[in-house]
C-alpha cells in the first residue's frame, strides 16, 4: 500500500514537472478563442538580419503548421503578388497599424507578423530569434504573441555505431549544414513555434483545447527533430 | 483501494501527455518522417532558386495532392488549389513547362497542349477551391473576374 501511495506521489510530482506553464491555452489565448479567426494572411517577414535568406526560408515554411493546425491560411506565392500589385507588401508599414484593409479585400480575420532578430549558422545548427505577431483584421487587437529563442540543431545522425558511425554523422552533417540545414532549421522554427497555438476550425480539436497547458510566450530553447 | 490507485496513476498520466494530434493533410512524401514535397518544392520554386525547371516541379506536387488527398481530413488543403490554379493561369506557366518539364513530368498530365490545357484546368481549380472552402470566396472570386470575365 506504502509503496503505490509513493508510486502516486512520483507520478503526481512529475506531472506537475513536467508542465512548463501553469497557464492554460484558454487564459493565455482569450483573445483568439474569443474571435476564433478562420482565414490568416500570412505578411512576409520583417528581417532584421544580414541574412538575406532567412526572410524566404521563413515565408516559405510558415503555412503548413498553421493549415496542419487547422485554419484557413491563404496561399502564399498567390497573396505575395496581390499584395505587391497593391504595394502592400512591406510588413513594417502595417506591423503597428490598422489591418482591416486586409479583411475587407481578402476576407482575412487575422493577419500573420513575423519578425527575425537572429539568423546565424552556429556549430551544427542555426541560431535564431524570431517573434511571431497575430492580429485580428476586425478589431487590430493582438491574439497571438510568441517570441523564441531557438538554437535549431540539424545535425545528422546515423544508427551506425563506433569509429565509421562518429565519422559518418560528422560527414552527413557537413553537407547537410551546406544545403539544406537552413531550409530544416526554418521548418523545425515554425513548427516549434506555432505547436502552442490554439487548434482552427479544422482540427477535430477546434475550441476543445483550452484546458490544455499553454507554453511560455517567450522561450529560450534547443530543438531538434 | 489498489484498483483506485492504478487507475488514478494512469490517469494522471494521461492527462500529462494530452490527445495526440494527428496529421490533417496529405503533402507530399513522407509526413511521418517530417518530409513533406510541399515544403522542399516551394522554396526552389519562390526563393532565389526560382527556374522553370523548379516552376515544373511544384506544379506536379500540386497535382499529387489533389490526386492523393489524405491525412486525417482526407481533402486538398486550404489554399492548395487555388494557388495550383492561379498558377496554371499565368500564361508563362504552359510555355515554362512546355520548355522545361521532364518526360516524367510531362507524364502526369499526359496531353501536350498546355497552353489550351492549364488555362481551363486552372479555373476548375479556382471553382474547386471555392466548393472545398467557402471562406476563400472573397480572393478567389476576382481572380475568375480576372482570368475568364465572370
Amino acid at each position: 500500500m506504502k509503496k503505490y501511495l509513493i508510486l502516486l506521489a512520483a507520478t503526481a510530482l512529475l506531472v506537475s514537472c513536467g508542465s512548463s506553464s501553469k497557464l492554460t491555452r484558454g487564459e493565455v489565448y482569450a483573445p483568439l478563442y474569443h474571435e476564433a479567426p478562420v482565414t490568416l494572411l500570412v505578411m512576409p517577414p520583417i528581417n532584421n538580419t544580414a541574412n538575406v535568406e532567412a526572410k524566404d526560408l521563413l515565408y516559405t515554411s510558415i503555412s503548413r503548421p498553421l493549415v496542419e493546425a487547422g485554419y484557413y491560411v491563404l496561399p502564399p506565392i498567390l497573396t505575395m503578388d496581390i499584395l505587391k500589385a497593391e504595394s502592400a507588401y512591406d510588413a513594417e508599414l502595417f506591423f503597428e497599424a490598422p489591418v482591416g484593409q486586409f479583411g475587407a479585400v481578402f476576407g482575412a480575420d487575422a493577419v500573420i507578423f513575423s519578425v527575425i532578430d537572429k539568423w546565424a549558422k552556429q556549430g551544427v545548427g542555426i541560431s535564431a530569434k524570431i517573434r511571431y505577431v497575430m492580429r485580428s483584421t476586425r478589431t487590430n487587437e493582438v491574439l497571438f504573441d510568441r517570441s523564441c529563442d531557438l538554437f535549431l540543431d540539424t545535425s545528422v545522425q546515423t544508427s551506425s555505431s563506433g569509429l565509421l558511425g562518429l565519422v559518418l554523422d560528422v560527414a552527413l552533417t557537413a553537407v547537410n549544414t551546406a544545403l539544406t540545414a537552413h531550409i530544416e532549421a526554418a521548418r523545425q522554427a515554425n513548427r516549434y513555434i506555432f505547436s502552442d497555438i490554439p487548434f482552427g476550425k479544422f482540427s477535430p480539436f477546434y475550441q476543445q483545447d483550452q484546458d490544455w497547458k499553454a507554453e511560455p510566450a517567450n522561450v529560450k530553447a534547443v530543438v531538434k527533430d | 483501494m489498489r484498483k483506485i490507485l492504478i487507475l488514478s496513476i494512469a490517469a494522471l498520466l494521461l492527462c500529462s501527455c494530452g490527445p495526440s494530434v494527428g496529421v490533417l493533410y496529405y503533402w507530399g512524401g513522407d509526413a511521418s518522417k517530417g518530409v513533406t514535397r510541399y515544403e522542399d518544392r516551394f522554396y526552389e520554386a519562390y526563393g532565389k532558386s526560382q527556374s522553370p525547371e523548379s516552376l515544373c516541379a511544384m506544379l506536379c506536387v500540386y497535382e499529387d495532392m489533389l490526386q492523393n488527398p489524405g491525412g486525417e481530413r482526407g481533402v486538398v488543403p486550404p489554399g492548395i488549389c487555388a494557388e495550383y490554379g492561379y498558377l496554371l493561369l499565368k500564361p508563362e506557366t504552359a510555355a515554362a513547362f512546355a520548355e522545361s518539364a521532364s518526360d516524367r513530368e510531362r507524364r502526369i498530365y499526359g496531353r501536350s497542349d498546355y497552353s489550351t490545357y492549364f488555362p481551363e484546368y486552372g479555373l476548375k481549380l479556382l471553382q474547386k477551391e471555392m466548393e472545398l472552402y467557402p471562406e476563400s470566396r472573397k480572393f478567389v472570386e476576382p481572380l475568375l473576374k480576372k482570368f475568364a470575365g465572370k
